[in-house]
């Protein structure tokens, strides 16, 4: 009985984990939505602009990456260790 | 002067005699696109993905199975040697790393070839990366030390391209040895004109798990049943594939061995730059003679200190995440929906694959461009 319950607990820890993306998708909506508006008041600077929007919404994707690696580990790795 | 009114009817009549003229489609364009919707939604989230592999294994033709995923590489050989005391095994990963490397090797060989007066078009492909690559460094860390950093950035960026993008050819995730399953319950191998392939459970089916199956074997002596072969697995057992080749990028040694190298090239670049003034952007003892605020520019610039470590932690799970989360994507959304939707998810992967490459490049460039420039720069 224990086992099944620590092994639903590790499915349920992953999901958990997974609610750390929702501020990744509104920090990297803030970092797309400034770079455009800077590309509509000047389009000339575009190529420079587009280069920094996408250093930004890496930075702003890791921690939703650190949390998807967290929840791969819980379902894949977690278990097999006794 | 036309009398009131009469405009309104002379439109009145004008849009009746308009819908007459229109077809029965265009009249009723807005309900024929709903029920198209419909019957498209069902089709593809009903029928696809419950009804038609049904219909294909009573057939005889084989739908697509959910493989078990392992985040480590998997082992194709037994141990080759023992090295400080771990032992080796060839895995799929390594295989992927190595056919990388050797498309890497002849593209590099044929571009190198081409090269005339009015080089060839691959040779013409291979300029234009080559510039492309080479603007990007001098407009990130300067024309100074551009034609030094050059080199490992591109590397960095052509390889990992490569070794992403080869994650498409059919075959990376899908054709491999079949090996007894450790976890799960496996799929039963059929033939088909001598080509194994796997069967899906039918839906609703119960998978008993391999506990069952195969009891576990009490371990006194640990030596000898870890020595034990594993007997082979073959038509008519339950078994589980291991991929020959799985994406490079999926194991977390080859991020981390390029976030190791990305870390020592900044740290290299930095040194070379500002000599020992790079070691005084950590340990700040300017800050701390001046007293005040500078006690603060000392604590700032040993927090610096940790975070440069924390560099290659960031550069690794960013490119893993990446790969490894789309493998499973793509794998797991191809079992449920076998047909077109995975035509999408593979130019998502494309698209995702390249950018991942482009920002570990741009990344070393930038955080090198960083190390060279002074405290912060506003001093």
């Amino acid at each position: 009985m224990t086992g099944d319950i620590v092994v639903a607990m590790r499915f349920l820890g992953a999901g958990l984990a997974m609610v750390g993306v929702l501020g990744a998708g509104i920090g990297i909506g803030v970092v797309a939505g400034g770079a455009v508006q800077a590309m509509g008041r000047n389009p000339e600077a575009a190529p420079i602009v587009q280069t920094n929007m996408i250093l930004g919404i890496v930075f702003a994707e890791s921690t939703a990456i650190y949390s998807l690696v967290v929840a791969l580990i819980l379902i894949f790795v977690a278990g097999s260790i006794q | 002067m036309p009398l009131a009114g009469s405009e309104e009817n002379d439109a009145l009549t004008e849009h009746h005699a308009h819908q007459e003229k229109q077809g029965f489609f265009q009249r009723y364009k807005g309900i024929i696109i709903l029920l198209a919707v419909i019957l498209f939604v069902s089709f593809f989230c009903g029928f696809l993905p419950f009804g038609l592999p049904q219909i294909l294994t009573s057939v005889g033709i084989p739908a697509v199975i959910r493989p078990d995923i392992q985040l480590p590489g998997e082992a194709l050989t037994p141990t080759l040697f023992t090295l400080f005391g771990e032992e080796v095994k060839l895995t799929n990963t390594f295989v992927a790393v190595i056919l990388a490397y050797i498309v890497l090797l002849i593209a590099a060989i044929v571009a190198r070839l081409g090269l005339r007066e009015v080089p060839s078009g691959f040779s013409h492909l291979f300029e234009l990366l080559i510039e492309f690559l080479y603007n990007l460094s001098e407009q990130v860390v300067g024309a100074k030390f551009a034609r030094r950093i050059f080199p490992i950035a591109a590397t960095i960026f052509i390889f990992l391209l490569i070794a992403n993008w080869m994650h498409f050819i059919p075959g990376y995730d899908s054709i491999g040895i079949l090996e007894h399953p450790h976890v799960g319950a496996g799929y039963e191998v059929g033939s088909w004109n001598g080509i194994l392939y796997m069967k899906p459970n039918p839906v609703g089916a119960e998978s008993k798990p391999v506990e069952e199956a195969h009891p576990a074997q009490p371990a006194p002596e640990g030596e000898a049943s870890a020595a034990e072969p594993e007997s082979a697995c073959g038509l008519g057992d339950r078994c589980t594939v291991v991929p020959f080749a799985r994406a490079a990028a999926t194991d977390i040694n080859v991020p981390l061995g390029l976030a190791v190298i990305s870390f020592v090239t900044i740290q290299v670049f930095g040194a070379m730059s500002l000599r020992w003034g790079y070691l005084g952007k950590f340990i700040n003892t300017n800050g701390l003679a001046r007293g005040g605020m500078g006690i603060m520019d000392f604590g700032v610039g040993l927090f610096e200190l940790i975070l440069e470590p924390v560099k290659i932690i960031s550069l690794t799970f960013r490119l893993l995440g990446n790969i490894f989360g789309g493998g499973i994507l793509l794998v797991v959304v191809t079992s449920l929906i076998p047909f077109l939707v995975p035509v999408g998810l593979y130019m998502f992967e494309l698209f995702v694959g390249a950018i991942q490459a482009y920002v570990f490049a741009m990344l070393t460039l930038v955080f090198s461009a960083m190390a060279m420039a002074g405290h912060g720069g506003d001093h």
